[in-house]
């Protein structure tokens, strides 16, 4: 297949830069390993839309992260029509090492040109946060932080780019990468080769071994992981700004996140580990953030019985710990973003802009033009959506199309409606997580006990997947194993041995 | 927004909501609407395909879709009773204006003069007891996995770890067992099995699956689909003791770790629940804090048989007529039924009206640990012994009933129950 | 010889564990029960132990694809496997009834499997 820029990775950098190239007369391929985008780092994070008051500002994430300001984002997500949530953030401090680290991070804050960081004493923290842990004593305010949902933004980014003519291809993994005289040959992947004319690396954790495949590195990524707790909808006002808490003899400080969907998002500790592969959560740090972070910020919140999930996010690390943006050392016409870990997700648009130029410095060497196209539409419309819809407006929706009124989710009220525009989105939706995280059917508190079963009958209706074939998620998670009345089970090896103690 | 109006609402067409719109249909003429979820009436009872239900209330043992069409059939019959299935209840408010959707008639309103709840209870998950390791597929709630081999007929598995020992995940060794899959064994936190007697024996002993108590599931393992699971022993206070933990391999987890009464709705009509049922607080008649708002079955307290469920829901069906035709005659101050020792909970939570010709109550309870040989005791306010009841034994996993004679229902404040040796 | 045999009772939640002291078949003492019915149930479940069996049966043209089925009344215990693996290669078409005859004298038992539910038709 023959395009003009190849993205590898379909995560919130990839589509942002997408999204970005989307304007011009170009023809942009993106490749994703995964059955769905934002399967990686973007997907499982902190959620939080940094304002970098607490970041040094002469480093490159420093630099992107203040460009990607509340005002970037404000007219961003309007045009997405993506929710973002002007939180506010507060650092709580319990002693006078932390009222040091505050006054400091005021400097810095102004520094950086930020606008309203201060100080807050305990009534007025106490005024802010009323469930807060009350042994806090002051706290620093920054208005300018928010959250948004990362998988929501992700997607509207790739969907947006997709209707101005940008391709998604999943299931798409690359294989290798062939360059000859410095330009870019053949990229094999496990659904066929492409020619482009210049490459994006955005491959997140793999971005190391894409950067590999074509000329020899001096950077590495490493995996650092972080553990998540997410609350049930019911504890929705009990938290009402980013609270950062502080660092302490065993930690480095954590983060409590009231989200864009009312949950509440708590983590997350950072460890290191060998495998990139590995998104398990352990008992250990779990225990630790609860102990650390969640049970001292917010006594009110239980371990166990509101926790709607927990999950693990892996953060790209690299070497240097700041992000890694430039041309391959020998092929200048592929460009390797490297270490995006946080602020992350609060670049992406920042790193979008810079990729651009670059890419525009090199097009002449390419052999590309880029003419901005007459007719881009940088709005991406909203789906349908019935929680956030007065009765009014259901029964006009509902009166157009029957299915709006189909309840497959009982638990967050999603039609089968809105199921079925997820599966025939521009990027459609193909397994079960991918219709969760599209229309949160199944994020509930029964977590698709009910509604899984109907999913699959649905998946297999509109797709024509055989239900022995739909996946959780991709891969070889395939829900069901065989179907009922199966007489070879009988005779399988091995059908007897039990657990023995 | 179409608007409707009847005199009873009954919210869910499960075994509950079946008896108690069938018991109000019989002892009146008024206008009764039944709204179910699902595509057909019987609930969960639809996908419990084995046997042993109905022993108390037909006299004889039926599988679940049985019990259920004996009610279906007599509720299809009645002119006075609409059903509406495939219809889903978003909201019930304290004035009884109940907002529902279906294919059929859109978003609509109805407008009540009484509703019963009775929309069952859901399984709890991986998630409220946050089990540790990766979010692979095939970790699903045994009734999850019942409902796709029973109605589906589709194997979510085929070498399969039970955790908990509630009657579903027992029922379901047996089930996956007689569908060629090889059940590994069953674990359970607790020192005793939350499940029935019966069912341990019926479901893994004839099929030689061992039950492991005090063990549970640490940690799971796999990259896409459930490769193994770690279990280990735990302490007195259901610690995994780390040194015991192993690891066995199986490609699904089933979990029967507890049901809870799916009470979203009751909240939104601001009924009042109680912490330990998570059901609604109720008087002898089934009524919440929210005058003519009722409710029975597996919202109000979870049942291990069918049988007391359906008993249960023909008082609140039938108290519901009585409220709208009002027939009640309250005592003057209401009793408070409060649960002394080893006592978890006591259905109804307080007595409101003067007996008319019953010869008792019935009280539901369940204890919080297993004893023999005791008394279930009611006692006065002073203390004083009222009447008491023998048992040889009695563990958390059975519901215990007492018959509280009309005699003791007069002025007191409270009466308690308690357990005594 | 005398021989031992334990049986767990299902009459009440207690599961007393009673022991049948036997010569080959013929059952010489009962002991461990805490109750009548105690008695009653090991000596049927000695003699010889039966079941219900439940199943389903794959079902074409209906409503659903299964169709619960059981054996209309208790089968010998050692019967089951064979029945479920019989069971596996039935086929219906709906509409049935509840108690409609699904196979008759199942793996010779003697007992009929019968439909638990009504399956309607859908066209």
């Amino acid at each position: 297949m023959k395009t003009d820029v190849l993205i590898i990775g379909g995560g919130v950098v990839g589509c942002a830069i997408a999204r970005n190239l989307s304007q011009y007369n170009l023809d942009t391929s993106i490749v994703e390993k995964d059955n769905d985008i934002c399967m990686g780092t973007s997907k499982a994070n902190s959620s939080m839309i940094h304002s970098g008051y607490n970041i040094n500002g002469s480093t490159l994430k420093g630099k992107l992260c203040l460009k990607a300001d509340v005002k970037r984002y404000d007219r961003m997500c309007n045009e997405l029509n993506v929710e973002y949530k002007h939180t506010g953030s507060i650092f709580a401090g319990f002693n006078e090492e932390h009222l040091k680290i505050i006054k400091a991070e005021v400097e810095n804050a102004k520094k950086n040109g930020l606008e309203g960081v201060r100080i807050l004493n305990h009534e007025e923290v106490m005024k802010f946060e009323p469930n807060i842990n009350p042994e806090v004593k002051y706290a620093l305010f920054d208005p300018n932080t928010g959250t948004i949902n990362p998988f929501e933004y992700t997607l509207a980014l790739a969907e947006n780019a997709v209707m101005n003519g940008v391709k998604v291809y999943l299931n798409a993994e690359v294989l290798n990468i062939i360059v000859k005289d410095k330009k870019i040959e053949s990229v094999y992947t496990t659904i066929g080769s492409f020619q482009p004319k210049i490459i994006i690396n955005s491959a997140g954790l793999y971005s190391d071994k894409i950067a590999e495949m074509v000329d020899e590195i001096d950077f590495y990524v490493h995996p650092r992981r972080g553990e998540y707790y997410v609350y049930d909808k019911k504890w929705r006002d009990f938290v009402n700004h980013c609270i950062y808490s502080p660092p302490t003899s065993v930690s480095k400080g954590m983060i409590i996140v009231p989200t864009v969907d009312g949950n509440i998002l708590c983590g997350s500790n950072a460890q290191e580990i060998p495998d990139k592969t590995d998104f398990s959560t352990t008992k250990e740090y779990l225990d630790y953030i609860y102990r650390e972070n969640i049970h001292m910020m917010f006594p009110g919140l239980p371990r166990m019985g509101d926790v709607v999930t927990t999950f693990a996010g892996l953060r790209a690390a690299s070497n240097t710990e700041d992000f890694i943006i430039d041309y391959a050392k020998n092929t200048p016409t592929m460009i390797n973003l490297v270490g995006i870990q946080s602020p992350g997700l609060t670049s992406a648009p920042a790193i979008a802009d810079m990729v651009e130029e670059m890419i525009l410095n090199i097009a002449e060497f390419s052999g590309i033009k880029m003419t901005k196209k007459k007719e881009w539409n940088p709005i991406r419309p909203v789906r349908p959506n019935l929680g956030k819809m007065s009765n009014d407006e259901k029964t006009k929706i509902i009166a157009e199309n029957p299915d709006y009124a189909k309840i497959i989710c009982r638990c967050e009220t999603i039609s089968k409606g809105e199921i079925l525009d997820a599966i025939h989105a521009p990027i459609p939706a193909m397994d079960v997580d991918a219709i969760k995280r599209r229309t949160r059917s199944g994020m509930g508190r029964c977590q698709g006990g009910f509604c899984g079963p109907r999913i699959i009958a649905i998946l297999h209706e509109e797709l024509g997947i055989d239900p022995l074939d739909i996946t959780k998620r991709g891969g070889r998670s395939n829900i069901l194993l065989s179907k009922s009345k199966n007489l070879s089970l009988f005779e399988r090896e091995g059908n007897n041995e039990k657990i023995r103690l | 927004m179409k608007k409707l109006d009847y005199d009873i609402v009954v919210v869910g067409g499960g075994p509950a909501g079946l008896a108690a719109a069938l018991e109000a249909s019989v002892n009146s003429n008024l206008k009764i609407l039944l709204m179910e979820r699902s595509e057909r009436l019987g609930g969960i009872l639809e996908q419990c395909i084995h046997n042993g239900f109905g022993l108390s209330y037909f006299k004889e043992e039926l599988t679940g879709p049985e019990y259920a069409s004996r009610f279906i059939k007599e509720v299809e019959k009645k002119d006075n009773i609409d059903i509406k299935t495939g219809t889903m209840v978003i909201d019930i408010n304290p004035d009884k204006v109940v907002i529902a959707e279906n294919v059929e008639d859109g978003l609509f309103q109805v407008y009540a003069k009484a509703v019963v709840l009775a929309m069952g209870c859901r399984e709890r998950t991986r998630e409220a007891i946050t089990i540790p390791g990766n979010r692979v597929s095939g970790v699903m709630t045994a009734g999850t996995a019942q409902r796709y081999v029973n109605i589906n007929g589709y194997l979510p598995g085929k070498d399969i770890i039970i955790l908990g020992s509630g009657d579903i995940g027992l029922i379901m060794a047996r089930r996956m067992t007689l569908e060629g899959c090889n059940v590994k064994g069953v674990l359970e936190i607790m020192p005793y099995s939350s499940g029935l007697v019966r069912n341990k024996v019926q479901c893994l002993d004839d099929f030689d699956i061992p039950l492991y108590l005090n063990y549970t599931v640490t940690a799971i393992h796999g990259k896409d689909r459930v490769e193994a699971v770690s279990i280990a022993k735990v302490d007195d206070r259901l610690n995994p003791i780390s040194e015991t933990e192993i690891t066995v391999s199986c490609d699904t987890l089933l979990l029967s770790i507890g049901l809870i009464p799916e009470n979203e709705l009751s909240k939104s009509a601001g009924v009042k629940l109680d912490g330990v049922t998570k059901g609604a607080i109720v008087d002898e008649k089934r009524e919440t804090n929210i005058k003519g708002i009722f409710a029975c079955g597996n919202v109000l307290q979870v049942h291990d048989l069918v049988d007391n469920v359906s008993a249960e829901a023909k008082i609140a069906g039938r108290s519901a007529v009585e409220y709208i035709e009002e027939k009640f005659d309250k005592l003057d101050k209401p009793i408070e039924l409060k649960p002394g020792n080893n006592i978890a909970y006591l259905v109804p939570h307080r007595i409101e009206y003067k007996i008319n010709d019953e010869k008792y109550i019935e009280i539901y309870m369940r204890v919080h640990k297993p004893m023999e040989h005791i008394r279930l005791c009611v006692l006065d306010e002073k203390g004083n012994i009222l009447d008491s009841y023998r048992r040889d034994i009695v563990v958390p996993g059975s519901m215990e009933t007492i018959r509280l004679k009309s005699e003791f229902i007069r002025n007191y404040d409270f009466i308690k129950v308690e357990v005594q040796e | 010889m005398e021989e031992k045999t334990k049986i767990i009772c299902t009459s009440c939640p207690r599961g007393c564990i009673i022991t049948v002291t036997h010569v080959g078949k013929e059952i010489k003492e009962i002991n461990g029960y805490t109750c009548k019915r105690g008695v009653i149930y090991a000596k049927d479940e000695f003699i010889l132990p039966k079941r219900v069996l439940t199943s389903t049966v794959r079902i074409s043209c209906g409503e659903l694809p299964m169709l619960p089925v059981r054996t209309e009344s208790a089968i010998p215990k050692n019967k089951i496997i064979e029945c479920v693996k019989k069971i596996c290669e039935i086929d219906v078409k709906a509409p049935v009834k509840l108690g409609q005859v699904i196979c008759k004298n199942i793996c010779n038992t003697n007992v009929d499997l019968i439909a638990s539910r009504d399956i309607h038709k859908v066209v």
